[in-house]
């Protein structure tokens, strides 16, 4: 049937000529790892103003960070941090539980959220926090002081406060006096309590 | 003979008035004051003209001396009859001038003259006209009109020569003619005056019959002329006429001038006369009965008229030739008074005429008042005649110029030479005044002599014909006084008396005067010649002659005439003795023996009668001599002899036929009354039936019982009357007469008024003379048409009789009498004319009698029976009643069927007799009927019908039956439109249009709930809104325009419903919708944002709800309103009042005064909010129940009271004198520590923290205070140092016990708590004491890494 091909042929052309006027330039997609350098400065940067104390402007490059890069557990910290110094803790206590999502093995995190809690009087979430950060790591330092501080100013429980404060100690090789004059002020207290 | 005079006198009276002239006018000039001028001149204000005219003059307007202007002026003064004036100034006018214009000038000055009837003047002028001066046509029309003068100066010859020289081409010639043939009428050459008007004749209708009353005129004359010709016989004039195209024969001259009297119009000014001349030809046809018609009815128009007049004359005339001398002699005689009256009247009013006491009333007599006064009634037609007629205008110029000279002088006195010119013109005026009075006196009085002349000749014409009638009917009922008075009259009045006629006459009076005898004396005082002493003398000269008979005959007469009645019998005696065989022997036994009788010797008379009556029969005083022994035997009480004799002398002159002389008549009647009183003095009717029995006059027993019954009649004895008809009846049943005599009966006691007389006759009358009575047999009813009436009648009567008796007896028998005699009738005269009305009556009277089945069945076939009949809507309408009275008030069982009927009759009725008023008022009861019934549909129908034929009443109750109706039927669109219709139509009752209007409203209110029904919410409303507007003050309104707001509320139309709930609200004070009204309003106002006024509703509400809850509820919204729109003093007030009024339930009057609480802390005012703080906590500490909410409150309260003490507290200052100030912080110390305590009394853990923290800190804000507190001055470092260390100690204590207060908040950590209060004492803890409490965290201060 000659008539009817070309007709159809006649209609495929139309659509052809339609299809050509629809094309677009072709779209760049974006690759699954940043270009490290350019991130890693803005990074930097970032730090570079935390370093100085300027959180107002570090606050929003770190924003930034999370959202360009979300499963970098570093920019959440910082931005957890900048937050609890800047008493918006909710949202410093969100910041920390991404950070914590994206690595669960960075217990720098578990010591801010501990600090946290603890600035909103979750004194038992922050025990609890420390205790994970200790189970991860038995031998730092710093989570037992932080544990030591909350049971002794906030939880009131002197012994045990009094442990964590001599267990930093023993991990810092005692040269700490501050530390060493708390200890037995808490036991003056344990003692006159008794 | 009279009548040819008459007639005469009429014709030269129809030919003698006003000469025919043309009409035709010269043109006039166009100008425009001379436009002006004749303008005022044709309204016939010719003063303004002439004034207008001299104005003109003086202001320079009107050229001095121009000719067009004089000429015009002269015109002016011509037609304003100031001739002397006109004269001048065409004469004037004339000098310089053409002949033709000469010619013209003198011919407008006759034509004026003319005009103004001066015909003398007229005639000098236009014969100053030059020969061959003026255009044909002028010259012709100068003819015409000089013609005429001399007419009208009676110079014919001279009129006659000048319209001969009219050419008969002329327009004109016909009046020429005319005119000619009258002046030759006028001066008795008829055969000239007929030929003229003859010609003219032909002419007529060609060019003069624009003028009608030309034709009739011409008609008029032309007839009488024929006529007189006619009368007068053919040898004269009308031979002549012939000649002249009328070749008839004899006779045939009456039918021409009857052709054209009758040509003339009815009504006109000829119609009389012309009236009179078919009467007169009528008589002289022998048509008398035509003509008696004529005379009559001209008899009956204007008496002053002269032809009416002479119709009176004639009528009589005809009535004589007739042979109804009566009623001729009745007319003559009142013709004589007539004219006898009307000549008084011309005499005085000649008199007055001539005194002058008429002259002011020739002012007002063209004005009908002189013709309403009989005195002067003649005037005005006096003014017809030309001459006066002429003067009397002439008169009423003058007098009105002489007033208007008058104003015009008093607007005038200025101009001097005006006013010269206007005193003399006022003379002038003067003088024609007195003249033209006395001018116009002389004129009216020879009219009114001319008139008085015809009046007297028709007075003694009739007097004539009167005194003549006697002669020939003795008996006419004419007293023959009148006569002799009449024809004495006639001979000294009337004008020329012929020498025959005169002996006629005399002859006549000398008739009279015997019969009379010494009466004649009385009315005529005449010379009688005695001739007793000179008989006497011849006797005694000679004693023994043979001729003494005759001499004694006449001495006795003498003796006779001068009442020496015994000498006259003495010379009779001695003369019957002398001369036994004396020819005057019978005459004068007759005479003694009257002589004797007239001196009641009645028995010697009676004996003196017997010896004539022994004599032959042949005696010519026998019959007077047996009537007169009868009556001399009847003198004497003989009765029976007395009748014997009364007998003989009837039936001597019955069969002798001899009663012709009026003498014979009177005896005759005479014996007859003779014969009744003898009956009437024996034993009445039975006397009479005796005598009959026994007696052969059989001829005279009808008139002998009717003159019997007249007699007792006369006397007033009616049951004589009575019993004189009824023996005759008895005796003779089958004469023709008993019946007659019975109806005598029947008018007798009618008359007399014996009701039961009456009736037994009426019943006897119709019971042996009815149509069925055996009479009948032997006599032809149509002979018997007034018995046969009588009958007829005489059932009605008894009828109606019975019907009045039964309504006023009540009676049964009554209306059985009454219903029988009514049937009789109808069955008896079913055809007669008043058939229906008896019928009528008798449904009438069945209804009266209660059968009403009967009743109506007859008016109903009065209905049927008799189409014509006037009353048949008015028996179906009682029919139609009858049956509605019966099915509404009937016997209980028959109404139903009653009922039916009636509807049927009703519908027929309707259709009978639609244009019948009362059709619609049956039909609207039945439209009622079936309303009540609840027949809706049945009921509009009807009352449809009523609508459209019914009158504006009907019309309006059947359009309540129909709205009612329809409104009943549910159809309320259509009962809204017809209860409009009937508001609109108007004039509806007070107390209906209420009631209209009630269901009106109704109506549709109950469209609206249609359409609510149907879902058609918008349309509703629309309904109910219109209950307001259409009837405004019906009682639904307000639920109406309540559920209108309710629709307008459903379909979210807040503002339509606001609108309407406002109005509802203003106009519908009291109603108790106002409530939920309120509601709608708040809710509407709500629902459009309007709080304010929403919240103005809720106020309202909360005092008008009657359940206290909702009454709460609405305050508490309004002032939840109030304060959310910031209307706060508003809000404070409602909240207060709820707080008073709602102290219960507890928490909501608890949460109000914590309203108050936060209002006033936004207006700032803190007594009142503080006040109401102290008023949560008072209430909530007595509240029986604790309460949560309200304990929150009132620690809130006590909080907020706590920390307000705090701050006063904080804000002193520790100043010098320290003494004063820290007692003053110190009673503050105290004071907020108190308040603190209170605070941390609720037990709550959150307040005793925070009040825990605010104690430490009032401690430690006074600790603080007393280090910072003001030094004394002048102290030295030492000092200092000591003070300071003196201040210490003294803070210490304060500092203890703020730490004290911080730690038991930090301990209370370890019970789970944690709030702002520890959090805040643990900072002031690091704060004062941080070697023990500040233990910051390690923590990063950043992370470097990124993953």
């Amino acid at each position: 049937m000659p008539i009817l091909k070309h007709f159809n042929k006649t209609v495929l052309f139309g659509i052809a000529l339609l299809a050509g006027c629809a094309t677009s330039p072709p779209v760049e997609r974006g690759t699954s790892q940043p270009r490290s350098s350019d991130y890693q400065v803005k990074y930097h940067y970032a730090l570079e103003a935390m370093k100085q104390g300027q959180l107002e402007s570090a606050e929003p490059q770190m924003k930034m960070l999370t959202r360009e890069h979300p499963q970098f557990a570093g920019p959440w910290l910082n931005l957890c941090i900048i937050y609890s110094e800047t008493a918006r803790l909710a949202e410093a206590e969100k910041a920390c539980q991404q950070a914590l999502k994206q690595n669960g093995k960075m217990n720098q995190v578990r010591n801010q959220l501990g600090i946290v809690y603890r600035k909103q009087g979750r004194f038992e979430d922050a025990r609890r926090i420390y205790e994970m950060a200790l189970q991860q790591n038995p031998e730092s330092a710093r989570i037992h002081y932080n544990l030591g501080v909350l049971h002794d100013l906030y939880l009131q429980n002197n012994d045990l406060a009094i442990r964590h404060y001599q267990r930093y100690l023993d991990l810092t090789g005692n040269k700490e006096k501050k530390v060493k004059r708390w200890i037995s002020q808490l036991n003056k207290e344990l003692n006159k309590s008794r | 003979m009279s009548r040819r005079w008459l007639l005469y006198l009429t014709i030269v009276l129809v030919s003698g008035g006003l000469p025919l002239q043309s009409g035709a006018m010269s043109e006039q000039r166009a100008d425009l004051l001379n436009r002006e001028l004749l303008y005022y001149q044709y309204k016939g204000d010719g003063f303004s003209a002439i004034s207008r005219y001299r104005a003109g003059l003086a202001n320079g307007e009107i050229p001095a001396g121009q000719e067009k202007w004089t000429r015009l002026a002269a015109q002016l003064y011509a037609s304003w009859g100031l001739f002397d004036e006109a004269k001048e100034l065409y004469s004037s006018s004339a000098a310089a001038q053409t002949p033709q214009q000469r010619a013209i000038n003198w011919l407008s000055l006759g034509k004026a003259y003319f005009e103004r009837q001066h015909y003398a003047e007229a005639v000098a002028a236009f014969e100053r006209v030059g020969i061959r001066q003026l255009p044909k046509q002028l010259e012709y029309e100068r003819l015409l009109m000089m013609g005429v003068a001399l007419y009208q100066l009676d110079n014919f010859a001279g009129s006659s020569s000048s319209l001969w020289s009219i050419h008969p081409t002329s327009k004109l010639y016909p009046f020429a003619r005319i005119n000619i043939g009258m002046g030759s009428i006028r001066i008795g050459s008829w055969p000239g005056g007929i030929s003229g008007l003859s010609s003219i004749k032909k002419r007529i209708g060609i060019d003069v019959e624009a003028d009608p009353q030309f034709a009739d005129r011409l008609n008029t004359v032309f007839g009488y002329i024929l006529l007189y010709e006619e009368y007068s016989g053919s040898n004269t004039a009308y031979g002549k006429v012939s000649m002249h195209g009328f070749t008839t024969p004899k006779k045939k001259g009456y039918r021409d001038a009857l052709e054209m009297l009758r040509a003339v119009p009815d009504k006109g000014l000829y119609a009389n006369k012309s009236l009179l001349g078919q009467a007169w030809i009528a008589i002289d046809t022998n048509e008398l009965e035509r003509a008696r018609e004529i005379l009559e009815g001209l008899g009956k128009k204007d008496p002053r008229h002269l032809v009416v007049q002479e119709a009176k004359l004639a009528l009589p005339y005809v009535l004589e030739r007739e042979g109804d001398v009566a009623r001729a002699i009745s007319q003559y005689r009142s013709a004589v008074s007539f004219f006898e009256n009307e000549r008084n009247r011309l005499d005085s009013l000649l008199q007055q005429l001539d005194s002058g006491e008429l002259d002011n009333s020739f002012l007002t007599m063209r004005r009908d008042s002189a013709a309403q006064n009989p005195l002067t009634a003649y005037l005005p037609e006096m003014l017809l005649a030309p001459l006066p007629h002429r003067m009397l205008g002439d008169f009423e110029d003058i007098n009105r110029l002489r007033v208007q000279l008058d104003e015009w002088k008093n607007q005038l006195a200025g101009s001097a030479s005006l006013m010269a010119d206007l005193s003399r013109q006022q003379v002038a005026l003067d003088d024609l005044h007195v003249r033209t009075v006395k001018m116009l006196r002389s004129q009216a009085g020879e009219q009114l002599t001319e008139r008085r002349r015809r009046i007297n000749h028709y007075l003694n014409q009739a007097r004539y014909g009167f005194a003549e009638l006697y002669g020939r009917q003795q008996r006419g009922g004419v007293d023959p006084r009148e006569a002799l008075v009449a024809y004495h009259a006639y001979l000294k009045e009337a004008p020329e008396v012929s020498a025959e006629v005169r002996k006629h006459i005399v002859g006549r009076i000398a008739d009279l005067e015997l019969e009379l005898g010494e009466e004649a004396e009385e009315i005529v005082p005449a010379a009688k010649v005695s001739g007793v002493a000179a008989y006497l003398a011849e006797l005694e000269k000679n004693p023994q002659d043979a001729g003494n008979e005759d001499v004694l005959y006449k001495l006795a007469r003498a003796y006779e005439q001068q009442g020496e009645t015994t000498k006259a019998l003495d010379a009779l005696q001695k003369l019957i003795r002398r001369y036994p065989n004396s020819s005057y022997v019978a005459e004068a036994r007759f005479r003694v023996a009257e002589g004797l009788f007239i001196q009641q010797n009645y028995q010697q008379a009676a004996s003196t009668y017997d010896g004539i009556l022994n004599n032959k029969k042949d005696n010519a005083y026998y019959y007077h001599a047996l009537y007169k022994r009868g009556w001399s035997l009847f003198k004497l009480g003989r009765y029976q002899q007395a009748l014997d004799d009364f007998f003989a002398v009837l039936e001597h002159y019955d069969s002798a036929g001899d009663l012709n002389s009026r003498a014979n008549q009177e005896l005759y009647a005479d014996a007859q009354r003779a014969i009744n009183m003898c009956f009437v003095n024996m034993k009445g009717p039975a006397s009479v039936s005796e005598f009959f029995a026994r007696n052969q006059y059989h001829r005279y027993i009808e008139t002998v019982y009717q003159s019997l019954a007249d007699y007792y009649l006369a006397q007033e004895r009616f049951s004589d009357a009575v019993q004189t008809w009824s023996t005759y009846v008895q005796h003779y049943p089958n004469s023709q007469y008993s019946p007659r005599y019975l109806l005598k009966i029947v008018d007798t006691w009618k008359q007399q008024g014996f009701e039961k007389n009456y009736v037994a006759a009426q019943e006897r009358l119709i019971n042996d003379y009815g149509l069925h009575a055996p009479f009948w047999n032997n006599h032809k009813p149509e002979q018997f048409s007034d018995v046969r009436a009588a009958l007829k009648q005489n059932t009605r009567l008894l009828a109606e009789h019975y019907h009045i008796k039964a309504r006023e007896s009540g009676n049964k028998s009554d209306y059985v009498q009454a219903a029988n005699w009514y049937r009789k009738y109808l069955k008896n005269y079913p055809d007669e004319k008043d058939a229906a009305e008896l019928n009528y009556l008798y449904a009438e009277i069945l209804e009266e009698a209660g059968q009403y089945r009967n009743a109506v069945a007859e008016y109903n076939a009065v209905v049927k029976k008799y189409p014509q009949f006037a009353m048949r809507a008015d028996a179906g309408y009682a029919a139609v009643l009858l049956t509605f009275q019966q099915a509404e008030s009937g016997p209980r069982q028959e109404r139903e069927q009653w009922r039916k009927q009636s509807y049927e009759t009703a519908l027929n009725f309707a259709k009978l007799f639609p244009g019948d008023g009362r059709a619609s008022d049956v039909l609207l009861h039945l439209a009622e009927g079936s309303y009540r019934r609840g027949e809706y549909p049945e009921a509009i129908t009807l009352a449809r019908r009523v609508v459209t034929q019914g009158s504006r009443q009907q019309k309006q109750k059947a359009l309540l039956i129909i709205g009612h109706s329809q409104f009943e039927t549910g159809k309320y669109l259509s009962a809204e439109q017809t209860y409009g219709t009937l508001l609109q139509t108007g004039r509806v009752a007070k107390n209906e249009r209420r009631e209209i209007n009630k269901r009106m409203a109704l109506s549709i209110y109950r469209q609206g709930e249609a359409a609510q029904k149907t879902g058609n919410l918008s349309a509703a409303v629309k309904h109910f809104l219109r209950v307001r507007e259409e009837v405004p003050a019906s009682s639904i309104v307000a639920t109406a325009e309540y559920d209108a707001a309710a629709g307008l509320i459903s379909m979210k139309n807040w503002p339509a419903a606001i609108e309407v709930l406002e109005r509802f609200r203003e106009e519908q004070p009291g109603h108790k919708l106002q409530h939920e009204v309120t509601r709608k309003l708040a809710l509407a106002y709500t629902s459009s944002n309007e709080p304010i006024k929403a919240a103005q509703e809720f106020e309202r509400l909360a005092v008008v709800e009657s359940d206290a809850e909702k009454r709460s509820a609405a305050l508490w919204k309004a002032a939840e309103l109030y304060d959310s729109n910031n209307y706060l003093d508003q809000a404070a007030k409602l909240y207060k009042q709820y707080v008073k009024e709602y102290p219960a339930p507890f928490d909501v009057a608890m949460e109000a005064r914590q309203k108050l609480v936060a209002l006033y802390s936004k207006t700032g005012d803190d007594k009142r909010r503080d006040y109401w703080r102290k008023q949560i906590i008072d209430v909530d500490r007595k509240a029986p129940v604790s309460n949560e909410r309200s304990r929150y409150l009132a620690m809130t309260a006590a909080v907020e009271i706590a920390d307000a003490k705090y701050r006063d507290y904080q804000a002193v200052q520790l100043t010098i004198p320290l003494k004063k100030s820290l007692r003053k912080k110190k009673k503050l110390l105290k004071q907020a520590i108190d308040a603190y305590a209170l605070v941390a009394g609720y037990g709550d853990a959150a307040t005793i923290t925070r009040a825990g923290y605010q104690i430490g800190e009032i401690y430690y804000d006074f600790a603080r205070a007393l280090m910072k507190s003001e030094r004394p001055r002048g102290l030295n470092d030492e000092e200092l140092e000591q003070y300071d260390i003196l201040l210490e100690e003294q803070a210490f204590p304060f500092e203890e016990k703020a730490l004290e207060f911080y730690r038991s908040n930090r301990i209370r950590i370890t019970d789970g708590l944690y709030d702002e209060w520890i959090r805040k004492s643990l900072e002031r803890l690091a704060e004062i004491f941080p070697a023990r409490y500040s233990r910051p965290e390690k923590q990063d201060a950043y992370i470097e890494a990124l993953q």
